[in-house]
């Protein structure tokens, strides 16, 4: 197939051939021509057809240019007799040309982005390309003898902060027509020219010294250098901990329990070899997985009691009851099943039980300073949920069938990994000397919340804020989502930047039915990536800065400042983008609480959100719930496109 | 279908089952001249990207799907994709719409080689999976190729072909492969001709023993391993014996050491084709793990294994063939015993450094 000047032809042989036209997978009404004549942009082909079958063409990509548009408008100015001011525009736009006016009149020759000004006047520029023309706004120059040099009156202040906290340094200075370029350790920091240079999260890269120049066109000057202080938790100092706890739940196994497993599905072990087969059994599917289940029946009190101090020491306090609110979640679910709920997974849902049998509610404390009381994960009777065979999974649902599992060898020295997981539950922990990384991890919930009466009645259909005691384990993440969603339809640019093409019923980084198998062939988008942070308004930039925190606290703190510093680096937020799909509704992604409590939560449904940065991958997406049909339920994964299993595989 | 792709990973299938976002499933089956593909796809997801799925005409879908089908031969051009029936199976819970096609390959485009896409969900529901299955004949086992998935909307299919000897000039070049690029097995071949021409006398390398000596050694030795690797990469290609890659690798390592022993001074005197049987025999497990990963069953295993040691074979001729006159021509001068231990020690020295990386 042929493109040119956006007519498509299609040479094919054959008899008695039809031709039907597609534009990003829809037939094109009327386009049934062995040529077709493109006028929008977007992703063609054809399928031609005989009585033998059909044919489909390769694709044909047009793209349709459009007008450019101005990102950075020429600025005002009063300069000194005698000197030049540069002027500059910045516009988005395909084969741009500019043409720099002087009160209304072409300048001969000023044809570039930026023009050197030494007349008084306004100054306009046109930027142009073959789909329109769009002038900026008019700088007016004035000149003056009487322009001074800046004189800076207050210099910045050096500090220290600690890692992720803010820093804001600043200069006051005299004089007109300031521009400022703030420098790290010498060198101009892109995008700092303001008085203010504000770091919204400090880390290790934000630590050096600090200067500003102050600059118009009678002269310049530099402020004093001034050293910003960063106080960083180092990474890996938590892991001696992690392997120290590692080691004493491993000295309470039997022989068996910790003989290296034959088969990466083994429940009989916690031990498996350091390999990508091992380490990507984890999937959001209910039942059991490969290690240990974390339960009385397969450990002893010794064993289950040593197994949570090995949890307690590698997730934050938020991470521990995550974790258990998870547990319980599921053990609702087994309550919904018991009690005859039915699955639904069909258009409308089917009937739904309101209410179960008692989670082990209260069981779950979070250690209360972090170094570890414990999680008392108790057998809370479920009795008959046994582990399921080798091979695939059984889909049961229980508290009971939760797992832990070390792919490779603990060790301070060389790398391992910590597996925690069961359904809607993967805490894949990899400790690599001084390097952790923390993904992938998934984290889902059905019910997003219930109630528990004191007699023990659970209800899912309410508020969860209503009478009993409320559960709602993924409310942080939830609320994260929601209001970063909400910010961004709160402005009708970052509304349709952010609005991403297609329907998301799922994660779409996630496990790949049984396993992660897919691992090695994840490709990230490269474009249609939504909008990019440094579009945003300061309001949805920290939004997203709050979100990718919701995910990064659950880990120890030596893990999670690590990570935070990278992900929410001045230059990796700048290259961060998010990105959204409609829910059912069709009009917004819809990330309200408690949407069991609405008349049609299910309009939720669809209902996908993503921040996606240089390294960090974060997904959550509304589906139906499968238990309770009526209702909504929660998928997401967090991964890090250069660390996932520490980088290993 | 989905029993069929569960045969071989039970998985799937009750991934499927289960989960809220059903994955698509497709099944190709090898017939002569094209392939016959059976599609499930699950309706609700399906309605996503084709409003009104449900209630679509037979012809509707089928154009729908012909659409969305891409089989593509390695040259670009695309096959030809023939739907010869729609079922929608509503009963079932989720429902499916179930079609099955003939695919067949442009003229003189290969059968066994082509890029499989379908996008009849995908283009519309980005986060939806289609696991690809495929099967030589009917009541073959099925193996899985693959999942489609966000970023990857085809894959390979290899393969596909369900005659006994496709493949296998593609297994022959593999052979030659595996011997010219895999420098151990290359250097322990040559170390066991550094004294092929020799005597031996008083336990030491001796004076030239002629073209016929030199000749009847080789006829020796190399029969001996060809056998001895011929029997392991046939039990290591049924999967009979199956020894991890490790040990094996160092085994590979400790015979180049022997030989080069033996090549400095003779160690197993007139015992070479013994020796070479039994390294032989080592050799043979390297091979079968890269036939292996190929996945053959049946008719096209025997065939196929026998077109992989043909070609090592081929690939040893070639060696022996260069070696065997230089031998011959060198064997004959004094110096040659200065060669011929430089030669050894620069094996033994080779045959240590791999040892120590494949502890």
């Amino acid at each position: 197939m042929a493109g040119s000047n956006s007519v498509l032809s299609v040479v094919a042989s054959g008899s008695s051939l039809t031709y039907q036209w597609y534009l990003a997978g829809a037939a094109i009404s009327g386009a049934t021509a062995a040529t077709y004549t493109a006028s929008d942009a977007g992703t063609y082909y054809v399928v031609v057809t005989s009585s033998d079958g059909s044919v489909t063409s390769a694709n044909a990509v047009i793209t349709v240019s459009s007008a450019p548009v101005i990102t950075a408008q020429p600025t005002a100015a009063t300069i000194l007799t005698g000197t030049s001011q540069t002027l500059s525009v910045t516009a988005d736009g395909l084969e741009m040309g500019y043409q720099w006016y002087k009160d209304g009149a072409a300048i001969d020759g000023a044809t570039h982005p930026t023009y050197a000004a030494s007349a008084a006047g306004s100054y306009t520029v046109a930027v142009t390309n073959t789909a329109g023309t769009v002038t900026s706004t008019a700088a007016v120059i004035a000149v003056s003898s009487s322009v001074t040099a800046p004189a800076i009156n207050v210099q910045p202040v050096a500090q220290t902060v600690n890692a992720g906290a803010s820093a804001t340094l600043w200069v006051a200075a005299n004089g007109v027509s300031l521009s400022y370029q703030w420098y790290r350790n010498g060198m101009a920091i892109a995008g700092a020219t303001d008085r203010l240079y504000k770091i919204n999260t400090t880390n290790a890269n934000s630590a050096g010294d600090y200067k500003v120049t102050v600059t118009n066109t009678a002269g310049a000057a530099t402020s004093t250098s001034v050293a910003l202080k960063v106080n960083v938790i180092s990474a890996g100092a938590n892991t001696p901990a992690v392997v120290n706890a590692a080691n004493a739940f491993l000295a309470t196994l039997s022989t068996d329990q910790k003989t290296v497993a034959t088969s990466a599905t083994s429940s009989t072990t916690v031990l498996f070899d350091y390999a990508l087969a091992n380490a990507n059994q984890w999937t959001n599917l209910p039942g059991a997985r490969h290690g240990l289940r974390l339960n009385t029946t397969t450990l002893t009190a010794a064993q289950l009691a040593a197994a949570n101090v090995v949890i307690a020491k590698a997730l934050s306090a938020t991470g521990i009851t995550l974790l258990n609110e998870l547990r319980a979640a599921d053990q609702v679910l087994a309550g919904g099943m018991a009690a005859g709920g039915g699955a639904g997974t069909g258009g409308g849902g089917t009937g739904m039980p309101g209410t179960g049998t008692t989670p082990p509610d209260g069981t779950f404390t979070p250690p209360a300073d972090g170094t570890g009381v414990p999680p008392t994960g108790t057998d809370p009777g479920a009795g008959g949920i046994g582990g399921a065979g080798s091979g695939g999974l059984t889909l049961d649902y229980g508290t009971d069938l939760y797992s832990i599992a070390f792919v490779g060898t603990p060790s301070a020295t060389s790398p391992w990994i910590l597996q925690i997981a069961g359904h809607h539950l993967a805490y894949n922990i990899t400790y690599n000397t001084g390097k952790v990384s923390a993904t992938p991890n998934f984290v889902g919930v059905e019910p997003p919340n219930w109630t528990v009466a004191t007699d023990g009645t659970v209800t899912v259909t309410s508020n969860a804020a209503s009478a009993g005691k409320a559960h709602a384990p993924m409310e942080k993440q939830r609320a994260a989502v929601y209001n970063l969603a909400e910010a961004i339809y709160a402005d009708s640019s970052t509304s349709a930047a952010a609005k991403l093409t297609g329907t998301f019923t799922d994660v779409i980084m996630g496990a790949s039915g049984n396993s992660d198998g897919n691992f090695k062939s994840l490709v990230y988008p490269t474009s249609g990536r939504g909008v990019q942070y440094s579009a945003m308004n300061a309001k949805q930039q920290s939004y997203v800065r709050t979100a990718i925190e919701a995910w990064v606290n659950t880990q120890a703190s030596d893990v999670a400042s690590t990570l935070l510093g990278a992900y929410l680096a001045d230059d990796a937020l700048a290259n961060t983008y998010v990105g959204y799909g409609v829910g059912q509704n069709g009009v917004k992604a819809d990330f309200s609480a408690y949407p069991n409590s609405v008349a049609s939560p299910l309009e939720a449904q669809h209902s996908y959100i993503r921040i996606d940065g240089p390294r960090v991958w974060i997904e959550f997406v509304v589906q139906q719930g499968i238990v309770y049909g009526t209702d909504v339920h929660y998928h997401t994964i967090w991964r890090d496109k250069t660390n996932d299993y520490g980088g290993s595989f | 279908m989905k029993r069929l792709i569960a045969a071989c990973s039970l998985m799937w299938a009750m991934a499927a089952g289960a989960h809220p976002s059903p994955q698509s499933e497709v099944l190709l089956e090898s017939r002569p001249g094209g392939i016959r593909a059976e599609l499930v796809l699950p309706l609700e997801e399906l309605a996503l990207a084709l409003p009104g799925a449900a209630h679509a005409s037979e012809a509707q879908m089928a154009a729908y799907l012909a659409a969305h089908i891409r089989p593509v031969a390695p040259d670009g051009r695309a096959w030809v994709v023939k739907i010869e029936q729609v079922r929608w199976l509503m009963s079932q819970r989720p429902a499916d719409v179930v079609a099955t096609m003939t695919l067949r390959p442009p003229a003189g485009a290969p059968l066994d080689r082509f890029t499989f896409a379908n996008d009849a969900i995908s283009h519309q529901v980005q986060s939806h999976l289609t696991v690809v299955a495929l099967r030589s004949a009917p009541g073959e086992p099925s193996r899985v190729l693959g999942t489609l998935h966000y970023g990857q909307r085809s894959l390979q299919v290899q393969g596909a072909d369900p005659r006994w000897w496709s493949g296998s000039t593609d297994l022959f070049r593999l052979g030659v492969q595996h011997i010219a690029e895999g420098t151990d097995h290359l250097l322990f071949l040559l170390t066991l001709l550094l004294p092929a021409a020799l005597l031996v006398k008083d336990g030491k390398w001796a004076g030239f023993g002629g073209a016929r000596h030199l000749l009847v050694y080789l006829l020796k030795v190399v029969t001996a391993f060809t056998l001895g690797h011929s029997v392991t990469l046939m039990l290591g290609a049924w999967g009979t014996v199956r020894l991890p890659e490790q040990p094996v690798e160092f085994a590979i390592a400790v015979s180049i050491l022997f030989s080069a022993v033996h090549a400095w001074r003779p160690i197993f005197p007139r015992r070479e084709g013994w020796i070479a049987f039994g390294f032989g025999l080592v050799h043979g497990l390297a091979f079968a793990s890269a036939i292996r990963e190929l996945q053959l069953s049946g008719a096209r295993l025997v065939t196929g294994v026998l077109a992989f040691n043909l070609g090592i074979e081929a690939m040893q001729m070639v060696v022996i063939l260069i070696a065997a006159p230089l031998l011959i021509l060198l064997a004959r001068r004094p110096s040659y015993r200065m060669v011929r231990q430089a030669a050894a020690l620069m094996s033994a020295v080779m045959a240590i450094v791999w040892m120590s990386q494949r502890v």
